[in-house]
């Protein structure tokens, strides 16, 4: 026996997109971009951190000017990278389908992070249906180190058949982690130039033979995955059933399988989900009776299966193809959301027909128990001292005083909550980023069609510069009227606190001057207020004002955002408590009014007493529960005058 | 509070959790042991079966190994019962094994036999501060690393020959895990026994006894004379129950600032 224990894994533990960064590194990536939005947005972080020979690394405005950035890096003759969620694909189909056409130089990779379930999002959408509409191909990852690996051998891929090459991933795989072997880091040192004597132009006359090009790079690539490692057939002898999964699908298949007794099953990995592997799916179907597809979230792969099944008919007996189904057919798994062990074991159960219980019973006991024991029922909420509460405050009260059934145009971010109570529902539109301000065009015409409701649309700093300008220049040339309320918190909150062009930028040699809102919106021709969201009762004036006017006009609430100036700045000195003999508890009659309906989560109650307290952990002492209580039972002070108050 | 009576080479401070993993081995109670060794720059996740093998993994490492995959990796590959030195956030891991599905095959429902934890206030990035590390040691073997108590504010690395390589917090920090940034738990709440130091106690460590398992090992431990117990002072229980709420406050709402976020950076 050794003295030192073996040594069995020379990994290393690594988040997902930790790992998509260092695949990036190993590979020589020399400049890359993205716009933040969950799950993707560690990834240019840990590019930014490392310190390997550190790419260019930006948060670009939106996602289309993101890869534009990227793919002229690719262009000049560097390996790029470009990064973003499901919804910024969705974004730049426009470009990703011209780009495919006149193809790329130097090795280029979309990370595109899709999230199954729509966790962090609004909705759920399958990159790699976009890939494919856009012919451009596609590689699934299934672990951490598979990640790190095809993103690596994505930029030699991408530079063999001339055309970006996209990682698609979801949430579980960005934010997991898992074991991984690093590789070296190679010298970087390309000289930047782009050569005027070869045009990349997707100009009309030029559609037929470039498409062609295309069609014949993708022929070269399918050829090229037929083999490729990322894809892996393990034939069971006697078995008359295929699985097929991608990327997380795999695991799960895998994982489920072991736990329950199956017959002889085969099993297929796609790695390389576009262009199919036609020839290699075939050779697996063949003689099979049945096919298991696991994949998120659309049926893709499947469907693909159903036509190679298709063409086996001359051959004999059609496998059936099952999964998520088609639309009005109930398939083996729901036509959305996350695959999981409980679904895939489900799966498995129907197609060979066992009915056995997925989970033991005790095991829905105990993990009933342990989640009522350790996790509170709560609202989603705006962080303690958070100044859209106060801002989506003065807003309520000025439509209130307005009267006109006046409402709120929103879109996403953290000011997207004031669809809920801790916004006090006002928001009643949401749609995606700066749809708010494209309401506001329209809803801002209905005036001449008799409608009499004020319309206010709400977006934040980093969606007013990412989508609402063009809306808003829109509203103001159609001559709409309405008010735009600029939620500015001075950061790209909600997605980890990046910066956006109102913020400045850091750089190598300082901080980069910021964009100022009001500056645009004034250019553009409209009255723009600045202003402060602890002055509630002024703000509620000052909109009430502007909703009299029959004009468009701009108001900023601007107050950074309370958990980036506490990591900045640090806590306020300052304490707020509920002076317990003021407080009158639910003898008030304002019906527990700082605990239910500002909903702050320092706010508190305390049944024993029946008494408001606030919580001073997590407590930033921005004043709005001081001004509004009714009693005037909360007070605010320096901490030093405060004392022990609680 | 509680010391190894016959320390390991290389141990850190009172040599507590070798001594405990070495005494649970030999008396039977488990059958191995995931610990992390230190494996050149780059300390590695292992399964201990002897307790001739517990030494070389003594000493606080300050990075984050993949240590329940390690776990998974033995319990499915050898089984036994496997007890586990872990992070806070492995401890919790570990923990919500024990509401696995008795449905699953056994390799995968059965939870540690003994966790250990650690404390920790952070933990470092194995890549980035290895790879700073590396720069930095010319060469040269690491032998231990440590922090020692404020005010120092310095980062040590003892390397071979006695050198020692004192590198100011701020070079470290920026290596720090980013979730570490808003973990709430400095001592291990999901283990057996969590197992830290105390200041002013260089030969010491401070353990919280948190399971009727973790209680009896320490009992059967100390009865053996494996390890020497005391009490903990007042004003060190105190101490250690302020560094704990702070951490837990420092989660809720940070007051460091965050690792640099991006970044326009220019070409050099």
């Amino acid at each position: 026996m050794s003295a030192s224990p073996e040594v069995r894994s020379e990994a290393t533990l690594m988040m997902g997109n930790a790992a998509i960064a260092r695949g990036a590194l190993e590979a020589g990536v020399r400049f890359a971009s993205g716009y933040p939005g969950n799950p993707s947005s560690e990834i240019l972080g840990f590019l930014s951190s490392s310190d390997a020979d550190q790419p260019y690394v930006e948060w670009s405005i939106n996602e289309p000017v993101a890869m534009e950035a990227a793919a002229a890096a690719s262009l000049a003759g560097l390996r790029s990278l470009v990064t973003m969620k499901h919804n910024g694909v969705a974004l730049c189909i426009d470009f990703m389908s011209a780009f495919s056409i006149t193809g790329c130089r130097a090795g280029m990779v979309l990370i595109a992070c899709d999230d199954p379930g729509a966790m962090t999002s609004s909705v759920e959408l399958d990159s790699r249906s976009m890939a494919v509409l856009t012919r451009l191909p596609v590689l699934e990852p299934s672990t951490p180190q598979e990640a790190k690996e095809m993103v690596r051998q994505a930029f030699d891929l991408s530079e063999e058949f001339g055309l970006m090459v996209i990682v698609r991933t979801v949430t579980r795989l960005c934010h997991g982690h898992g074991e991984v072997v690093c590789g070296p880091l190679p010298q970087t040192s390309t000289v930047a130039c782009f050569d005027i004597s070869r045009p990349f132009t997707a100009a009309p006359n030029l559609f037929v033979p470039l498409t062609r090009m295309v069609l014949q790079k993708l022929s070269a690539a399918q050829e090229r995955f037929e083999d490729s490692p990322f894809n892996a057939y393990q034939d069971t002898p006697g078995a008359d059933v295929l699985v097929v999964a991608s990327g997380l699908g795999w695991l799960y298949a895998l994982e489920s399988a072991a736990a329950v007794t199956l017959p002889p099953v085969s099993f297929l990995k796609i790695g390389t989900v576009y262009p199919f592997p036609d020839r290699l799916a075939m050779r697996a179907m063949r003689g099979k009776r049945r096919i298991l597809v696991f994949e998120e979230t659309d049926a893709w792969l499947e469907e693909r299966l159903k036509i190679l099944a298709a063409d086996l008919a001359a051959e004999g007996p059609v496998p059936a193809v099952s999964g998520r189904g088609r639309l009005g057919e109930s398939g083996v798994l729901e036509r959305y959301g996350e695959l999981t062990n409980d679904t895939v074991r489900r799966a498995y159960g129907q197609v060979f027909g066992t009915t056995q219980t997925p989970r033991h019973p005790a095991f829905i006991t105990r993990t009933t128990q342990l989640l009522e024991a350790t996790l509170p029922v709560r609202q989603l909420s705006f962080c303690a001292g958070c100044s859209h509460r106060e801002s989506y405050w003065a807003i309520k009260a000025a439509l209130a005083v307005d009267g006109r059934d006046g409402f709120v145009a929103g879109d996403i971010g953290c000011y997207g909550l004031a669809s809920g109570p801790t916004g006090y529902n006002l928001i009643k539109t949401q749609h995606c980023m700066g749809s708010g301000a494209g309401f506001l065009s329209g809803f801002g015409k209905m005036a001449q069609f008799g409608c009499r409701q004020p319309v206010i649309a709400v977006c934040g700093d980093s969606t007013f510069f990412h989508s609402a300008i063009p809306a808003l220049i829109n509203a103001r040339i159609n001559g709409s009227r309405g008010l735009l309320v600029l939620l500015d918190n001075t950061v790209t909150a909600m997605t980890g606190m990046q910066p956006n062009p109102g913020s400045g930028c850091y750089t190598q040699d300082g901080r980069q001057p910021a964009v100022a809102p009001e500056a645009i919106t004034r250019a553009i021709g409209l009255f723009t207020a600045v202003l402060d969201p602890s002055q509630v009762q002024d703000n509620i004036f000052t909109l009430f004002q502007l909703l009299q006017e029959p004009t468009l006009s701009v108001a900023i609430f601007r107050h950074p955002c309370v958990i980036h100036s506490t990591r900045q700045h640090g806590r306020l000195e300052e304490r707020v408590w509920v002076e317990q003999g003021d407080c009158r508890g639910d003898a008030c009659g304002c019906n527990r009014f700082c605990v239910r309906v500002l909903g702050c989560p320092s706010n508190k109650w305390d049944a024993t007493l029946g008494k408001a307290y606030v919580d001073t952990d997590s407590c930033s002492a921005c004043g709005l529960c001081v001004s509004l209580c009714p009693a005037g039972a909360i007070h605010q002070a320096p901490i030093a005058a405060a004392g022990g108050k609680q | 509070m509680a010391r190894a009576t016959a320390p390991a080479a290389g141990r850190q401070y009172g040599g507590t959790i070798s001594a405990l993993v070495k005494f649970a081995l030999e008396s039977g109670r488990i059958d191995g042991a995931v610990l992390t060794a230190a494996a050149g720059l780059q300390p590695r996740s292992v399964t201990a079966r002897q307790a001739a093998q517990i030494d070389g993994c003594a000493g606080s490492k300050y990075t984050i190994s993949p240590t329940v995959a390690e776990f998974n990796r033995s319990r499915q590959e050898i089984g036994g019962r496997l007890a586990v030195v872990a992070l806070p956030c492995q401890a919790l891991a570990l923990n919500r094994m024990l509401a696995y599905d008795p449905a699953e095959p056994a390799w995968r429902v059965e939870p540690p036999a003994l966790v250990i934890g650690l404390f920790c206030t952070w933990a470092l990035d194995q890549v980035s501060f290895t790879r700073m590390l590396a720069q930095r040691l010319n060469g040269h073997t690491i032998h231990r690393m440590d922090i020692p108590p404020p005010p120092s504010s310095v980062f040590q690395v003892f390397t071979d020959y006695g050198r020692v390589l004192e590198l100011p917090l701020e070079d470290v920090k920026p290596h720090i895990v980013n979730a570490c940034h808003s973990c709430p738990d400095m001592t291990a709440e999901a283990s057996d026994i969590s197992i830290g130091c105390v200041e002013n106690e260089q030969d010491w460590n401070t353990l919280l006894v948190r399971s009727d398992r973790g209680a009896a090992l320490l009992a059967a431990a100390a009865a053996a004379g494996k390890l020497e117990i005391r009490p903990l002072a007042t004003a060190a229980e105190t101490h250690l129950a302020e560094a704990s709420l702070a951490k837990r406050r420092r989660a809720i709402l940070p007051q460091a600032p965050a690792p640099q976020q991006v970044f326009r950076q220019e070409v050099s």
